[in-house]
């Protein structure tokens, strides 16, 4: 437990420390969960942990992965100018607030009862916002880095200093964002 | 009249609904999980090549934006593996209780509210 007091405060700023603290998160979230569905099964219900499937947003996450695809395939070629793409990364970015939208108003499973009056009985504040923490669907944050990605390579764009190199890199990472979004969106269709 | 269950009779019922809810999604994550890391591999070493070959000579700055990427990437790569193990995690408890509960029925001879 000394790890898990070590690392209440946050992610560390320190590299070497951040891999450390991913690790034994990575960990803890794995025994706690284990809790929670243990707790569920005193309970005598079903547990459930993730948000339903929607649809709508994971249908929204892949026009947005078209759309991003076709921007980044002119911005590689070199052939056009900024002018010719800011309305489609005008676009993208706007597909992205509204999916984040959808998501935010889908909410978050709660914990099972038994395990919050558990936690509340044993007073173990850190864990209960562990438990919180791991029950938040990953998918938010995933918008919000794609959002980044693709405001740094509007932004990189309209200076006029969109190399191939540096165009590469934004695909690539963009792909990688939306590959994470999409696994997890497809993986609530239970 | 009910009939009880033999000795590691319910056992294997449990391990083998726990087996089947997640043996494909086990598949999937390791996957996943494969493809991403080799992913941000090639973008790190992108980002090198990219450093080396004087990209950012004039405005060294800009380094950060990319390094930045870099590390939402890897920070929202460990929240999804974390989304999919809840998600496991469910399954599988789920098909636990079911299986169980089903035994149960079985061995009682009378049906149970379901969980």
């Amino acid at each position: 437990m000394r790890s898990v007091v070590a690392y209440g405060g946050g992610i560390p700023s320190n590299t070497r420390r951040w891999g450390e603290f991913v690790i034994h998160r990575l960990l803890l979230y794995c025994v706690l969960l284990a809790v929670v569905a243990g707790a569920g099964m005193l309970g005598g219900c079903a547990v459930k942990l993730a948000p339903d499937y929607d649809k709508a947003i994971f249908d929204g996450l892949t026009k947005i992965n078209e759309d991003a695809m076709k921007l980044f395939a002119s911005a590689q070629s070199g052939a056009a100018s900024f002018g010719t793409r800011e309305r489609a990364y005008v676009a993208v970015l706007g597909e992205l607030d509204a999916v984040q939208v959808q998501v935010a108003s889908r909410g978050t499973p709660t914990p099972p009862a038994l395990l919050t009056r558990l936690l509340t009985t044993i007073g173990d504040q850190e864990a209960k916002e562990l438990v919180n923490q791991a029950l938040i669907p990953p998918t938010a944050g995933s918008i919000v880095s794609l959002r980044n990605i693709m405001a740094n390579t509007q932004r990189t764009d309209r200076n006029g200093r969109l190399s191939r190199a540096r165009a590469d890199f934004f695909k690539e990472a963009f792909a990688t964002q939306m590959a994470q979004a999409l696994t997890y969106e497809k993986a609530l269709q239970r | 009249m009910a009939t009880l269950p033999k000795p590691g009779e319910i056992v294997a019922a449990l391990q083998e609904a726990a087996s089947n809810s997640i043996n494909r999604d086990i598949t999937t994550v390791g996957g996943f999980v494969k493809d991403q890391l080799e992913r941000i591999e090639a973008l790190g070493l992108k980002l090198i090549d990219m450093i080396a070959a004087g990209e950012f000579e004039d405005d060294p700055e800009e380094i950060e934006v990319f390094t930045g990427i870099l590390k939402d990437l890897v920070t929202n790569f460990t929240n999804t593996l974390r989304g999919l193990t809840v998600v496991l995690i469910e399954k599988v408890w789920n098909a636990v209780v079911d299986a169980l509960w089903g035994a149960i029925e079985k061995a009682a001879g009378i049906p149970l509210p379901r969980p």
